[in-house]
């Protein structure tokens, strides 16, 4: 059993990982182009500001700033700046929380690199050892980071009326299963594997296909509780962070203008062919959306009474 | 004492789940206060539904059997899937399902709400709390676990009418403003869903308030403006203001109508002629002075820049949107400028474009970035010091925020007024609160819902407005508070200055910014602005 959980269920996980984001992803992507509705400011048009607040505007180049935008990203992603200007309680959890993600991450990265090193090199290769120093230093700083800001959010959204109010138990359950997942890691790390060598071994094991068993109950539950969580992960509002990237690019930053001919507007003149089925008296039965809009303008065509 | 209503008791059997104490309102400044509310009276409470705080601004009759209820439910949740369908919602639908499925619960729109913080912080008037509805009842009703888990997989809200009810009022608690969507650090735009909303009841369910559809979009559509105004009242309406204007200036201008290739068409909310003509008035001057070619159209919906569509129906907004660019093509105009209309400009310049497929070949603009290139380019001279007195400005959702249009106004201001007599609001430019008029508002007089309107929607304004001109409320000093938007206008007069007495107490008065510039005219006979005759 424990075979199977470190094992083929690892690889499970990452496949429904993997597939469950790229479905995610693609039927956002795929969703069909909306109107505007983007909100100013724009970090990419930088100190020019709106080209609406000009003349013609439509006369002049599209302003794109690059390096406002990365700005103003790396600020939302490594520091939480909207959070911390809204509210500086859960900031710092946030930012705890996520420090321990971050740092999982990369801690995954250099696991990841030290067993694809020792499957192409021998074991004792001096970077293979370096690549476990850093990785035995890194895990308990993610684990631990991760613990804490886990559990300050649950402590604060329990003491905190307003968001205990509008937490639902999804939110609960999240923060837990993050908790113990970095709980459990942090456990494994100083009780199973505190130098990190079993962690890239048996994930090297896991690349060659040949799953080896894990020695240490900690380190298998924190794989296991690992696999639980990839495979959860597009499914669940923790996926925001791949949300985000069409939250703000897709819709908050949205200002593309449409060009006649263009690709936007053949999606447009698509969704236009739509027949919506609403009830109310005003929308035309069976019309499509070119039908309902044209319909009125005929009504509007009528010759005028002045 | 803020008012804790949990969510699952949104659909509790209270006669009203959150009544508004004016007690617990948020504190305005200089010892101003709001005249006490009157409760529904007892006739409308046998006819409509007031349950969500005791106002009601759709005017909902109340259920009269088990069936009537039943249908009700029934007919939300068929609107509720379709909200999440291409073919019914193609033009919302990245938008929604994003801010339905990715919010955190995390509450940092809340602070961010001028209806909450005015509230007193009354949680059905949190920014998340109706988009929380939402989800739970998506979640409950069409997705698999929260139909086998229920509120393990944070489904806990049963349907009935009530939920129904309470939920559609609760969509217009809102402005729309879309301050909370600012502040998220996700993303999430609750406005949005208050919209869909808002929607959903329209399309689906044919309930929308009054004045913005039965007596907005509908006559709009039908009669060629929201206000009603037909084209020949419109047409009589320009003769009165050549003579207003003859009248003011001593001028007599002959305003252009229905000129073929004219370079603008400019239009108007139709309620500036209506209620502030000086506010077109003060446009004629303008582009007489500097010499524009432009135009009005006199065509039904050429002639009235609005799209209440843009509030609640996206069948509506549409049309509105071809009617009108289909007038102005007609006319072969270059492109069009909207006055100053903050929702018309966003729903024409921008929402328009991806509305209609081709219907982008006709530019169009808003009006400040031109009325700004008049006062910077030297062909009419102003006089800043006949505006000697102080002057704030607000900065409409629509314009500033939702369209970056934040200096132009600016240039003018400082054109146009002496050195020290602008100052801005605080939290001015994209970070600004709504007037309290935003997303129809503003036009909305149903039952009592104009009370809620002033007392708790314009009360930020309020404050924002009384820690500008802090340092000369004397009431010997006359200020303006310069609102470039038809509705924003709307809000300040029957806000500020009806409800909260601003004229008489402090003299404050409002206007827009044209009527600043021709005011600054050097050589008017007398000023143009009448402060005690026209506000």
């Amino acid at each position: 059993m424990s075979w199977f959980l470190t094992g083929p269920f690892l690889y499970a996980a990452a496949a429904i990982l993997a597939v469950g984001s790229a479905v995610k992803i693609v039927a956002l992507a795929r969703l069909p182009r909306h109107v505007r509705w983007e909100l100013y400011p724009l970090p990419r048009l930088g100190k020019a500001g709106s080209k609406y607040q000009k003349v013609n505007f439509a006369d002049q180049p599209p302003h794109h700033e690059r390096l406002p935008e990365i700005a103003f990203m790396a600020g939302e992603i490594l520091l939480f700046r909207k959070a911390y200007a809204g509210r500086r309680d859960l900031w710092f959890g946030s930012l705890l929380l996520h420090a321990g993600l971050y740092l999982g991450i990369a801690l995954l990265a250099l696991l990841a690199a030290g067993a694809i090193l020792s499957l192409m090199a021998a074991e004792g290769l001096s970077a293979v050892v370096i690549l476990d120093r850093l990785a035995a230093a890194i895990a308990p700083l993610a684990m631990a980071a991760g613990l804490a800001g886990a559990v300050y959010l649950v402590a604060l959204r329990l003491v905190d009326g307003g968001l205990r109010a509008m937490s639902d138990t999804v939110t609960f359950f999240n923060l837990i299963f993050l908790a113990t997942l970095f709980g459990v890691g942090l456990a494994a790390w100083s009780l199973s594997d505190v130098a990190a060598a079993q962690a890239r071994s048996h994930l090297a094991s896991l690349l060659r296909g040949r799953p080896a068993d894990v020695e240490g109950g900690w380190l298998a539950a924190a794989m296991v509780l690992f696999g639980l969580f990839a495979a959860y992960l597009p499914f669940s509002r923790m996926f925001h962070f791949a949300a985000k990237y069409f939250f703000y690019h897709q819709v908050l930053w949205d200002n593309e203008a449409m060009i006649a001919g263009s690709r936007m507007e053949r999606g447009v003149a698509a969704s236009l062919e739509y027949h919506p089925s609403w009830s109310a008296e005003h929308v035309r039965r069976g019309a499509s959306w070119r039908e309902q809009v044209s319909a009125e303008r005929d009504e509007g065509d009528r010759p005028h009474d002045a | 004492m803020t008012r804790k209503v949990p969510i699952r008791d949104f659909g509790s059997e209270l006669p009203i789940l959150s009544p508004l104490d004016e007690g617990e309102l948020a504190e305005l400044p200089c010892g101003c206060c709001s005249p006490p509310g009157t409760p529904p009276r007892p006739g409308w409470l046998e006819k409509y539904d007031f349950s969500l705080d005791g106002f009601s601004a759709l005017g909902l009759p109340l259920p009269r059997s088990k069936e009537e209820e039943e249908t009700i439910v029934a007919c939300f949740l068929r609107g509720l899937e379709k909200l999440f369908t291409p073919e019914n919602n193609w033009a919302f639908l990245l938008p929604t399902v994003l801010s339905t499925d990715y919010c955190l619960r995390c509450n940092t729109c809340n602070a961010s709400c001028m209806i909450y913080e005015s509230s007193g912080r009354q949680d059905v008037y949190r920014a998340n709390f109706r988009s929380e509805l939402l989800r739970r009842i998506y979640k409950r009703y069409f997705t698999a676990a929260g139909r086998l888990m229920g509120r393990w997989a944070g489904a806990d809200l049963e349907l009935d009418w009530r939920v129904v009810y309470r939920l559609a009022e609760l969509a217009y608690r809102c402005t729309l403003c879309r301050r909370c969507a600012a502040a998220c650090p996700i993303g999430v735009d609750n406005a949005l869903l208050a919209r869909e909303l808002r929607k959903l009841f329209s399309l689906e369910m044919g309930l929308a308030p009054e004045a913005v559809h039965r007596s907005g979009t509908v006559p709009h559509l039908a009669g060629g403006a929201a206000t009603g105004m037909t084209p020949a009242g419109f047409l009589d309406t320009l003769a009165f203001i050549e003579e207003l204007i003859e009248e003011k200036t001593g001028r007599r201008i002959k305003i252009p109508v229905d000129k073929q290739g004219a370079e603008i068409l400019l239009v108007h909310n139709s309620g500036e002629y209506l209620s502030w003509p000086e506010n077109p008035a003060a446009f004629a001057i303008l582009f007489e002075a500097a010499g524009v070619d432009w135009t009005l159209s006199s065509a039904s919906c050429g002639y009235e820049a609005v799209n209440y569509g843009v509030w609640y129906d996206d069948v509506q907004l549409a049309r509105i949107v071809a009617a009108q660019l289909g007038e102005a093509r007609k006319l072969g105009v270059k492109k069009i400028v909207v006055g100053e209309c903050g929702h018309a400009t966003k729903a024409t310049v921008t929402i328009a474009e991806r509305l209609l497929a081709g219907g982008s070949t006709i530019r169009r603009e808003s009006c400040l970035p031109l009325l700004a290139k008049i006062a910077a380019e030297g062909r009419v001279r102003f006089d800043p010091a006949r505006n000697d007195f102080p002057v704030t400005l607000h900065d409409p959702c629509n314009l500033v925020r939702l369209m970056g249009i934040v200096e132009p106004q600016r240039a003018v201001l400082q054109r146009v007024l002496p050195p020290g007599r602008f100052r801005e609001m605080p939290r001015a430019g994209t970070k600004n609160y709504c007037c309290g008029g935003g997303s129809g508002f503003a036009v909305m007089d149903n039952l009592n819902f104009p009370e809620w309107r002033n007392c708790v929607a314009s009360r930020t304004k309020a404050r924002q407005v009384l820690d500008a001109f802090a340092d000369c409320l004397d009431p010997s000093i006359p200020k303006y508070y310069c609102a470039p938007c038809s509705n924003c206008k709307a809000a300040a007069r029957d806000g500020l200055l009806e409800h909260y007495g601003f004229k008489q107490r402090y003299n404050i008065t409002y206007g827009g910014l044209a009527e600043l510039m021709v005011n600054a005219l050097p050589d008017l006979p007398r000023p143009y602005l009448s402060w005690e005759s026209e506000f």
